[in-house]
């Protein structure tokens, strides 16, 4: 086996030189660290309504696999503000009353639908990834559209909640519903 | 000596390679990413392409995920020859239009001990507790993904998932929006063409409808001559998917085939000249129907109702089988104090199967079954715990299927495992699990002429001993089979380019199938032996299967799979008369995108030495290397031009002789070309 196998290795080891030998694409980022720092910011652009129970850190909870939470451990304990940012992995879907912040990866869509009929109008904001989330419910969707982060803010549902949104982000981002 | 050096010389490179793109860089670009303003976040440029090698499944079992960019990557146009991307499974060609597929060993065309679902309808059919594959396809391109757990699967699948569960998924209907059409063709892919077209019908509902076909030429025998198992189908389908209420969704889809399948085969006879070679031009049809319809409470309990109705008639030379199912599925998934998932279910499955021997044209006939016709049920219920025992670091899984079913009765397939995350980069999982592998139609009540011997002239004439003819036969007292596993796996991701799936198993079997001597007779003409199906076998396999995913560069990853299997049978009773599947397999993939519109491939594949048994004898198939490469280029947008080479490293090779009946046959090297146009 070993000396047909042979045969190819020159073919393997041409690959690794390969590999040193081109370029990457230009200036390009992870995209699961993008959306982290991302996050960061647009928790940094809400003001949240003061009879919100929030102590000194604001509580992050993230639905998403272990590449979501190792990118997410980058912003744990960062300041916002006067508080701290503390992620929370949730491996199981509730105690959503312990988050200030929801943050959704990847979940099938009838159980997305149903975490937004349970959260409603709490003040909990909430972010997600697929290209509809805002549109279903959710606040802030971040779609990477051809290599970019876009953003969606879903107005109607951060004010029924009582969240406020500067308009620094507003300014970035597309509106859904009024 | 010389070798070792060569491979410490690359293993050396390889590390100091993996080192380059270790968490360092990330954790610069972590850095980098957090001084950037939300302006500067929204215009950088984003890559994900390094996701696959990154992300862990949480499942605690051995599975695999082919992805649809997986099998379009590499050109493969069959299910089960984009099953090859998978470790651990073992895919033979046997001829153009038949395969063996099986998980961790005893493979064959009518291997029994792996389920095969698609979109939640069952392929594995009772007749011969097996696939039969030249049925079952589906449009490749709307597939989302095919799940391959290897291993028992019993305990939530049932019956039959004895060494594995193959699931194929096909995409939401939401996802398949417009229109794709692929035509191509080449020497072995004569021509083929597919087209689908998916619409929103209305606010709430999305559907497509796909048709699609192909013929594909004949391969060559170990004689250099044609091997005359060229065939063709045409397929058509349908899925359509409605969200009914907030809570509501539902699934309804359905296909419908039609295929002609050439093939030449052998068969033995009882009189002069006790065999023939025959040219079989056989054909099947069949389609399904299903609907599915889920109801979400809450985000942590749901349930669905599953209905489908299956019907084939499949001619082969020998014999006629045609069969209906309809199955009845009900399960339901919720939380359980704080923390418990429990999943339960029901289900009820009736079969109706119409199995007769066939008379060949020169009047003679090796296979017959008693009764032909027969109405089966199967009944059952499973309830699975998935126990946290310490947050998002240890889990357990209990739970075990109960089911009735009209051959071996009531089987228990329980099974326990437990998964360990130490660190977000790790997960370590073992489990212990029984599973049973249940009788077939064919086991319990057929009777086949397999060989006869021609008559011997002793010296002195008229004296000669008569023909000796073999008969395989059913025993209607067969049980199942049934196998205790072992297993234990590790996942992690090295960096965050790099990942490694490690599993190793030990298999216990007993009960296996045995076809045990039986008292011969004489019919006035021919001396009978039979081989009586038993339960006396007993066997171990063990083994090791390693999967890795290295992104070597943004438009460069690396796919590499080993698997080891050690396959012993107790041989106290004499021959085991069952397969043995290669000891050793590996495949390695190269995906390159050099330029955005230019995608590179190549997948090399070692197979070692394969282990037949059948008519033709025990037979060693030589073990063989072989590579394919495809080449695609996107000149516009939503139009793709490719290029595949299958099998190039020789002109032919073998990859499996049959049990019985198909002259072996050596499959040919291939090319094909493709255009694929989405609008």
């Amino acid at each position: 086996m070993s000396k047909r196998v042979g045969k190819y290795l020159p073919l393997l080891g041409l690959g690794l030189l390969f590999n040193t030998g081109l370029p990457t694409l230009a200036q390009s980022l992870e995209e699961q660290t993008v959306l982290a720092a991302l996050a960061l910011n647009i928790v940094r652009f809400t003001t949240w309504p003061s009879d919100a129970p929030m102590k000194d850190t604001i509580d992050f909870c993230v639905i998403g696999d272990n590449v979501i939470q190792q990118s997410f451990a980058g912003i744990d304990h960062k300041p916002v503000g006067t508080k701290t940012l503390h992620i929370i992995n949730l491996s199981r879907l509730r105690n959503f009353e312990d988050c200030h912040v929801l943050y959704v990866s990847e979940l099938k869509q009838n159980i997305l639908l149903q975490v937004f009929a349970e959260i409603k109008k709490r003040p909990l904001l909430t972010v997600g990834e697929s290209y509809d989330f805002a549109a279903q419910g959710g606040m802030v969707g971040l779609e990477n559209v051809d290599g970019k982060i876009t953003l969606h803010v879903n107005l109607t549902a951060a004010h029924e909640s009582n969240l406020n949104i500067s308009a620094r982000l507003l300014k970035l981002a597309k509106i859904i519903g009024n | 000596m010389k070798n070792n050096n060569k491979k410490t010389a690359i293993s050396c490179y390889l590390f100091v390679v993996i080192l380059l793109f270790s968490p360092w860089v990330s954790c610069e670009e972590q850095n980098e990413a957090l001084n950037l303003s939300v302006e500067d976040l929204l215009n950088v440029e984003v890559t994900s392409v390094a996701k696959k090698a990154q992300s862990l499944n949480d499942a605690p079992a051995a599975a695999f995920v082919i992805s649809n960019e997986d099998i379009k990557r590499s050109g493969a146009t069959s299910i089960p020859d984009a099953l090859r991307l998978a470790p651990g499974l073992d895919v033979a060609k046997i001829d153009s239009n038949k395969w063996a597929v099986s998980s961790r060993g005893f493979n064959g065309r009518f291997a029994n001990k792996l389920l095969v679902l698609i979109d939640g309808r069952n392929a594995y059919t009772r007749s011969f507790s097996g696939v039969y594959w030249e049925n079952q396809d589906v449009m490749m391109e709307d597939i989302d993904r095919i799940e391959v757990i290897r291993g028992p699967g019993a305990a939530l699948w049932g019956a039959n998932a004895v060494n594995g569960v193959i699931n194929i998924i096909t995409k939401h209907s939401a996802e398949t929006q417009g229109g794709s059409l692929n035509v191509g063709g080449g020497t072995k892919e004569q021509d083929f063409g597919s087209f689908r077209y998916g619409a929103k019908l209305s606010e709430n509902t999305t559907a497509r409808a796909y048709v699609k076909g192909f013929n594909r030429s004949d391969n060559t025998h170990l004689s250099g001559d044609k091997a005359g198992d060229d065939w063709d189908k045409v397929q058509g389908g349908f899925r359509m998917d409605a969200q009914i209420s907030a809570r509501d969704a539902l699934t309804t889809q359905g296909d419908i085939y039609q295929t002609h399948v050439n093939q030449s085969s052998y068969y033995p006879q009882l009189t002069p000249p006790f065999q023939f070679t025959g040219k079989d031009t056989n054909s099947a049809s069949g389609g399904n129907v299903l609907s599915r319809l889920q109801h979400t409470f809450s985000p942590t309990s749901d349930y669905s109702l599953q209905f489908y109705y299956d019907t084939y008639s499949r001619d082969e030379g020998p014999y006629h089988d045609s069969r209906d199912t309809l199955d009845l599925d009900f399960q339901h998934r919720f939380a359980l104090l704080d923390r418990h998932e429990i999943i339960w279910g029901l289900g009820y499955r009736f079969g109706h199967d119409q199995i007769v021997g066939n008379v060949f044209p020169n009047g003679s006939s090796i296979f017959t079954i008693n009764p032909v016709s027969v109405n089966d049920q199967l009944y059952g219920g499973f309830i699975q715990d998935e126990l946290t025992l310490i947050d998002n670091k240890l889990w357990l899984t209990l739970g075990s299927k109960f089911e009735h079913n009209d051959y071996s009765g009531f089987e228990g397939q329980p099974s326990a495992r437990v998964m360990w995350a130490p660190h977000n980069q790790h997960r370590l999982w073992a489990g212990i699990s029984r599973a049973v592998r249940t009788p077939s139609r064919v086991e319990q009540d057929f009777n086949l002429l397999s060989f006869v011997t021609p008559p011997q002239a002793l010296s002195s004439p008229p004296f000669g001993t008569p023909p000796v003819a073999v008969t395989v036969q059913g025993n209607p007292d067969y049980r199942s089979e049934q196998v205790i596993t072992y297993e234990t796996g590790y996942r992690t991701t090295l960096t965050k380019t790099v990942s490694l799936d490690v599993t190793g198993f030990y298999n216990d079997y007993s009960d296996l199938r045995y076809p045990l001597p039986g008292a011969p007779s004489f019919n006035g003409s021919s001396v009978i032996q039979p081989l009586i199906f038993t339960n006396q076998l007993q066997g171990k396999t063990y083994g090791v299967e390693i999967a890795t995913i290295w992104q070597m560069l943004d438009w460069w990853r690396w796919d590499a799979n080993y698997s080891w299997l050690h396959t012993q049978f107790d041989n106290s009773i004499g021959n085991p008369q069952t397969g043995v599947s290669p000891k050793q397999r590996v495949s390695l993939r190269g995906a390159l995108s050099p330029r955005r519109d230019v995608d590179l491939d190549f997948w090399l594949r070692y197979v070692d030495t394969n282990f037949t048994v059948g008519t033709f004898g025990n037979a060693s198939v030589k073990g063989y290397v072989t590579f394919d490469l495809r080449v695609a280029w996107r000149p516009y947008a939503g139009i793709e031009l490719a290029l595949v080479g299958q099998n190039l490293a020789a002109q032919k090779h073998l990859e499996y002789i049959q049990e019985n009946q198909t002259l072996p046959t050596a499959i040919d090297r291939g090319m094909y070309g493709k255009i694929s146009w989405s609008f």
